[in-house]
């Protein structure tokens, strides 16, 4: 090695040693203590933060789902009410029809809810039409009307014999059948001792 | 009951993982500042970097009693945020200035004792700042006084035989770089 090499070798050596010779300026600890005591008391404030947002977010989600439910039930007593009034509700209660099917739902709906549904229930009840006469008149069948029209359009002497061919076909009476042995062969003496 | 005990549990725990992040910044801040000092080579920037490295302490607060090697471990993060924080800002490119040159080989001339200046050290900032970052990484932490090859090591995540080998290369590079300004090679 060369001086000059060597000398570059000092000089270097020199160079690194001052180079990662540093001094913070004085009070570092204690600034870095104070941004450190200030973080500490900004994380249970940021958590609190987001422990109310998650908790809004939550109750928003469920009234949310509530008044869905709620509308959907709504909509559902208010089609069955809507439904042909006379025809399909022969011979059965539509209020029942409905309370059944508001109680399916008894269990996911509110109070209130089913206090709703029962209001809708009695106005839809109060509007429909009310006819003087127990069970409502209905429409006739096809069958019915073609007998009716068969009634109408034979006469008289000729319904009356049919009626009376009827009831003859009502009153004929069958005797008993005697079936006589096979053959013409007389019977087995332990038969005839059965009998 | 048992909560009060759980919650008395909770607030003892919280307690000591804070007494430990306080004795840690005024065991180790002085290190962490140097090795924050070594890569930015900017006092404030250095500072921000400190308090940058306590605060990524603080979120692993309650880890810190399982920590084997904290020094190291705090080392680590420093030098994590520093290199972070280097890469920000855009990289120099080496221009000595001519009266920096002049005084580097007034230096060398005739000289038993070697005197350096602001500037000259600046000519070696940026000298390092040039060099491969695997080189100048090892080279940089080797400068920091408490930093040992092996603490080197433990930071970058290499063996110690590595961080000599790398230390040996980069310095053969400074000599070459500084040889090639003395004489008048390099570009201004």
């Amino acid at each position: 090695m060369n001086p000059k090499e060597q000398k570059i070798d000092r000089w270097l050596d020199a160079a690194l040693k001052q180079y990662g010779a540093a001094h913070p300026s004085p009070g570092l600890e204690a600034r870095v203590l104070v941004t450190v005591r200030a973080e500490m008391q900004h994380v249970p404030t940021r958590r609190k933060l987001w422990a109310l947002a998650v908790a809004s977010a939550t109750a928003a989600a469920i009234i949310a789902v509530w008044l869905a439910s709620s509308t959907s039930q709504g909509r559902n007593g208010q089609a069955t009410l809507t439904s042909p009034p006379v025809s399909a509700n022969h011979g059965k209660k539509p209020e029942a029809k409905t309370t059944a099917l508001a109680g399916a739902g008894k269990g996911t709906v509110g109070l209130k809810s089913r206090r709703r549904t029962y209001l809708s229930i009695k106005h839809a009840a109060a509007q429909r039409p009310k006819f003087d006469q127990f069970p409502s008149p209905r429409t006739l069948s096809q069958e019915d009307k073609l007998l009716l029209m068969y009634v109408r359009q034979t006469p008289r002497d000729e319904l009356a014999s049919v009626i009376a061919q009827e009831k003859n076909v009502s009153d004929l009476y069958i005797n008993d059948l005697e079936i006589p042995p096979l053959g013409g062969e007389t019977p087995d003496p332990e038969i005839k001792e059965r009998n | 009951m048992a909560e009060l005990v759980i919650a008395n549990q909770a607030v003892t725990g919280v307690r000591m993982a804070e007494d430990a992040l306080e004795n840690a910044v005024r065991e180790h801040a002085g290190l962490v500042y140097r090795i924050a000092y070594s890569v930015l080579r900017d006092h404030h920037e250095a500072e921000d970097a400190t308090q940058e490295t306590f605060i990524r302490v603080l979120r692993y607060r309650k880890k810190l009693d399982g920590i084997r090697d904290l020094r190291s471990w705090v080392a680590r993060i420093a030098w994590r945020v520093a290199t972070e924080r280097r890469t920000r800002r855009s990289e120099v490119a080496f221009e000595a200035s001519g009266d920096a040159v002049a005084q580097l080989r007034s230096s060398f001339i005739g000289a038993e004792e070697i005197l350096l200046g602001t500037e000259m050290l600046s000519i070696l900032e940026r000298l390092i700042a040039g060099l491969p970052p695997k080189l100048r990484d090892p080279l940089t932490l080797s400068t920091v006084e408490e930093m040992s090859p092996a603490d080197v090591a433990t930071i970058l995540g290499i063996n110690e035989a590595a961080v000599r080998s790398r230390l040996f290369r980069a310095r053969h590079v400074l000599k070459l770089k500084l040889s090639a300004l003395l004489e008048g090679r390099h570009e201004s």
